[in-house]
């Protein structure tokens, strides 16, 4: 039994991993089984974790962006308060790290990166957070970690329904609908959401020895996902999934700046439909995704639209009682229409991968490679080893090493004036190591790395204009250190855990003359984080209480930012008539009152408060 | 007790890291030069910092070192007036008083600012040129000038003006206002605060100083260098096809008061001032030429580095040979000498 609580992971993962195992001992897979997200299963050697209901409960009315930077070592660098997030990722820059959507990469085209301010929480069934690179299993980018959202459907669960309402704070309120019905065949599910706020937080401003009142950072966003899903028989499905999220909003300024009226429209369409077929010949998947993205910057100073059709398929077969393969190719087409590219411009991108997973005993090994193909430049080839031994008693051993690459974006290739089309992708190099150790109320983990990237894109001015080169070397190195303990006391449940990431990125070489960091940690990547979560239940009253402490962070001229700790508080009650539920639950954010920015002179709110009332039947 | 003592290790490793990150100190030697820095855009990073000619040391974030606050602004000019510096915030529609011996903050005012330019004085009387309120295509409408009394740091008046005002110079009575968005100078009489003459020049004049002969040179990004005789409040003479920055001017005199130096491009230009042509080309280039200074036979130039990165100060013989460097805090846009 042991063995089938084969990853250190600390929260709610016993019912993947034992269809896993399950499916894993068998040679034919006769039913189609969807589990977790794609390729999780050829994961060896690196750590996976999934977001605890309970946390996507309390930030339920909130974006992915609010939820990760409290609760796991990733940093969101934030232009204020639900402003535009970009993402540190073990201490790599906003476009290393994948974000993918049911298997899709949903990272802008053009910028390479995501706003994850623009994910709202609830518009994830799930969502998953893979600590460190990942070429061969994630693709282009993955080279801190990768966050996967996913839908996952469901069968014979009949109707269940669910409206949310949330007051807080800033003028702010939100709305969310949920139906979701599902026979043994046909799933339905729709989710509808909606928030807006004033935003206008006050600030301190020292120099004014005053507060003032954030006059140009409301924002509005609303959307749906629609997911259809049909089981045409014990081995074929075919799923479909649809989101639409629309954002508008002021974008606040620095700090004291009240003339200031710039504003922004961010929105997106993404679909994604799959044929699963499971027969005695093998695992087909077929996947077919669009991605339309549309950014509209300042009253339509500056437009920005692509649209990606994926198509993707993939074969997977266990080859022998130990041994699993999958392949795949997959083919992105690319069109983009940007102001600043002077004409539209197409890409292709091409995959081809290989996943390797042999298990025998306490060992496990995985061997992975992905192959990308752009027209006009070669990507790096991207195998990754890796090792599990689980040999000793309730301890797991990990190792994983692997070469990992980013392909420039669209910008970088074709921005006018400055885009160069001679720019190779970035190249890196990640080995890591880990201990997991885990029994009924106790776990913890250990992983140790160290990565070189080299040929990292910069944008320097060269003339009259900018351009990127692959100018910057940088050799990052750290650790993540979590523990979870659960504990009851009669009827009270406890469950505390921490993660401590320890995160060192230098630059090798100066890619400047003044260039100040060499040899110092990159801007905006704290070297120290430590999360810390309390959970308690007991009878129909839940809370939790979730700390965060960031260390000091250099800005961009080498200043230093301080220090700072967040406290997020949420206490809550659930009432039950027969089929009817209502959760009342109480919010305080940011309960210190810290003063804290993520970017220099981009404020953030001081204590705030949420009520958030939801409905559920069933 | 394992859980015990890994939670002490957590503990201690987070103790550890605030323990590293404390060692400010005040400034520690007298500044024969200071540098203004405009700070980043978007990060409104604006700084001083001090240079001494004997040590050669450079000491940035003056003023952060001092009050433990930075501006958190973006600065676009600062003015030294009896042993205090006027720093103008325009991202903030700040003015900021800080003592001239210590850095420290005497006083901030923030009423009747509008994205303000540059400050100027005489007797206990202030001005503060205003661009105005910023319309969402970003052009500027209400401009103005502000009147400040020095002795309580409070604004006694708003001046209504008919166009972006940008510099401002004082000469015997009459204070000088260029127009930036389009080509008159205003001269007001610092008595009445009245508009007594509304003075033509070529598009977009800018940046203004006062040469030997008590002639008042103004930049124009249009690209001219315009001469006028302020007894007349008439133009003496324009010379063409100058290259100029494009924006927000830098042009400065030397000590003599014959010899001008500005900025175009990524070059400093240097101009006589009985010259009737634009130089051909420039005495110096770097890589993003953004601040100017004259001090005796030493010519500085602030570097702001493609935006990218901190500045760097060059001081340069008046040959344009390179004597020194030094790295500055973000788009070192001028030099104050004391």
């Amino acid at each position: 039994m042991r063995k089938t609580i084969f990853l250190g992971i600390i929260f709610c993962w016993c019912f993947q991993i034992g269809i896993a195992q399950e499916q894993s001992d068998s040679l034919l897979l006769n039913d189609v089984i969807i589990y977790g997200i794609p390729n999780k299963s050829y994961i060896v050697g690196q750590k996976v974790v999934e977001v605890d209901s309970s946390q996507k409960e309390m930030y339920r009315f909130n974006t992915l962006a609010e939820m990760l930077s409290v609760t796991t070592p990733v940093y969101l660098k934030s232009y204020g308060n639900n402003m535009l997030s970009t993402i540190s990722f073990r201490g790599t820059g906003a476009n290393h790290t994948a974000v993918l959507w049911n298997g899709f990469n949903i990272n802008s085209p053009t910028s390479g990166q995501t706003d994850f301010s623009l994910i709202p929480l609830n518009s994830a069934d799930e969502i998953y957070v893979h600590y460190g690179s990942a070429s061969a299993l994630a693709g282009s980018g993955a080279l801190g970690g990768s966050i996967h959202l996913n839908s996952q459907p469901e069968w014979g669960k009949g109707y269940k329904l669910s409206l949310g309402q949330s007051v807080g704070s800033f003028g702010s309120n939100g709305t969310q609908l949920l139906s979701d019905y599902s026979d043994d065949h046909w799933q339905f599910k729709t989710k509808a959401y909606y928030k807006q706020s004033d935003n206008d937080f006050e600030y301190y401003m020292p120099i004014r020895k005053t507060e003032i009142k954030q006059n140009n950072a409301a924002y509005t966003y609303f959307g749906f996902n629609q997911e259809i899903n049909h089981k045409i028989s014990s081995s074929q499905q075919l799923l479909f999934n649809a989101w639409f999220n629309n954002n508008d909003r002021e974008l606040q300024p620095t700090n004291g700046n009240l003339n200031n009226n710039d504003e922004q429209q961010d929105r997106s369409l993404r679909l994604a439909a799959s044929y699963h077929n499971n027969s005695k010949v093998g695992y087909f998947i077929y996947r077919l995704g669009y991605l339309n993205d549309y950014l509209n910057y300042n009253r339509s100073s500056s437009i920005t639209k692509t649209g990606q059709l994926l198509n993707a398929i993939s074969y997977e077969k266990n080859v022998s009682k130990y041994f699993r393969v999958k392949s795949g190719v997959m083919w992105n087409h690319i069109n983009a229409d940007v102001d600043g590219y002077g004409d539209d411009k197409q890409e292709d991108r091409y995959d081809i991968y290989a996943l390797m997973l042999y298990k025998e005993g306490d060992w496990e090994a995985g061997f992975n490679v992905r192959q990308n193909i752009v027209s006009g430049y070669n990507s790096p080839l991207a195998p990754s080893v890796s090792v599990a031994y689980l040999g000793i008693d309730n301890i797991k051993f990990d190792f994983q090493a692997s070469r990992n690459y980013r392909i420039p974006t669209l910008n970088d290739r074709y921005w006018d004036p400055g885009g160069n089309l001679s720019l190779k992708p970035e190249d890196s190099y990640n080995v890591e190591v880990g201990m997991a150790y885990t029994e009924k109320r106790f776990s913890f983990n250990l992983n140790v790395y160290k990565m070189w990237v080299e040929d990292w894109i910069i944008w320097i001015q060269e003339s009259s204009y900018w351009t990127p080169n692959n100018l910057r070397k940088v050799h990052a190195q750290g650790l993540e250190l979590s523990a979870s303990y659960g504990v009851s006391f009669g009827k009270l449940n406890l469950k505390s855990s921490f993660i401590y990431s320890y995160n060192q990125t230098e630059n090798v070489d100066a890619v400047s003359a003044g260039d100040v960091t060499v040899g110092h940690q990159l801007a905006y990547t704290p070297k120290h984080r430590l999360t810390y979560s309390l959970q308690a239940n007991r009878g129909s009253w839940y809370g939790q209480a979730n700390v965060q402490y960031t260390g000091m962070r250099y800005t961009v001229g080498h200043g230093e930012m301080d220090p700072f700790g967040i406290i997020d508080l949420q206490l809550g009650k659930r009432f039950k008539w027969n089929e009817h539920t209502f959760n009342l639950a109480g919010k305080i954010n940011n309960l210190a009152d810290q003063e804290y920015v993520l970017l220099e002179n981009r404020a953030m709110p001081g204590v705030n408060y949420e009520l958030n009332l939801v409905y559920n039947f069933k | 007790m394992k859980q015990i003592k890994l939670y002490a290790l957590l503990i201690f490793a987070s103790l550890f890291a605030v323990a590293c990150g404390d060692d400010d100190e005040g400034p520690s030697f007298s500044h024969d030069v200071v540098v203004i820095n405009e700070g980043n855009f978007s990060a409104a990073d604006g700084s001083i910092s001090g240079y001494n000619y004997e040590t050669e040391k450079v000491e940035n974030g003056l003023f952060e070192a001092a009050n433990d606050f930075e501006f958190g602004a973006i600065i676009q000019s600062v003015t030294k007036y009896n042993g205090k510096y006027y720093v103008v915030g325009n991202s903030t529609d700040e003015l900021v008083v800080v003592n001239g011996e210590d850095y420290l903050l005497e006083g901030t005012i923030t009423t009747d600012l509008a994205i303000p330019y540059k400050f100027v004085a005489v007797g206990n009387k202030g001005y503060i040129s205003n661009w105005g309120t910023q319309t969402p295509d970003y052009k500027y409408v209400d401009a103005f000038l502000t009147v400040v009394d020095l002795s309580s740091n409070t604004v006694t008046k708003k001046i209504d003006m008919p166009s972006k005002t940008q510099g401002l110079l004082i000469f015997e009575e009459k204070l000088y206002v260029t127009h930036s968005a389009s080509n008159t100078i205003s001269v007001l009489d610092i008595d009445t605060d009245k508009v007594v003459e509304t003075i033509e020049t070529e598009e977009r004049p800018d940046a203004m100083v006062l040469d030997k002969n008590n002639k008042i040179w103004v930049l124009c990004s249009s690209g001219a260098l315009v001469q006028i005789d302020p007894s007349t409040n008439k133009v003496i003479k324009t010379i063409k096809e100058i290259t100029a920055f494009g924006y927000n001017e830098k042009l400065v005199i030397n000590e003599a008061g014959d010899r001008l130096y500005f900025i175009g491009g990524n070059e400093i230009f240097t101009l006589g001032i009985d010259d009737t042509v634009a130089p051909e080309k420039g005495l110096v280039e770097v890589t993003t030429a953004y601040g100017v200074g004259i001090n005796g036979d030493k010519l500085f130039v602030g570097d702001a580095n493609a935006y990218s990165g901190p500045g760097t100060v060059y001081i340069y013989d008046l040959e344009g040979n390179e004597q020194s460097s030094f790295t500055t805090g973000f788009l070192p846009n001028g030099f104050i000498f004391n």
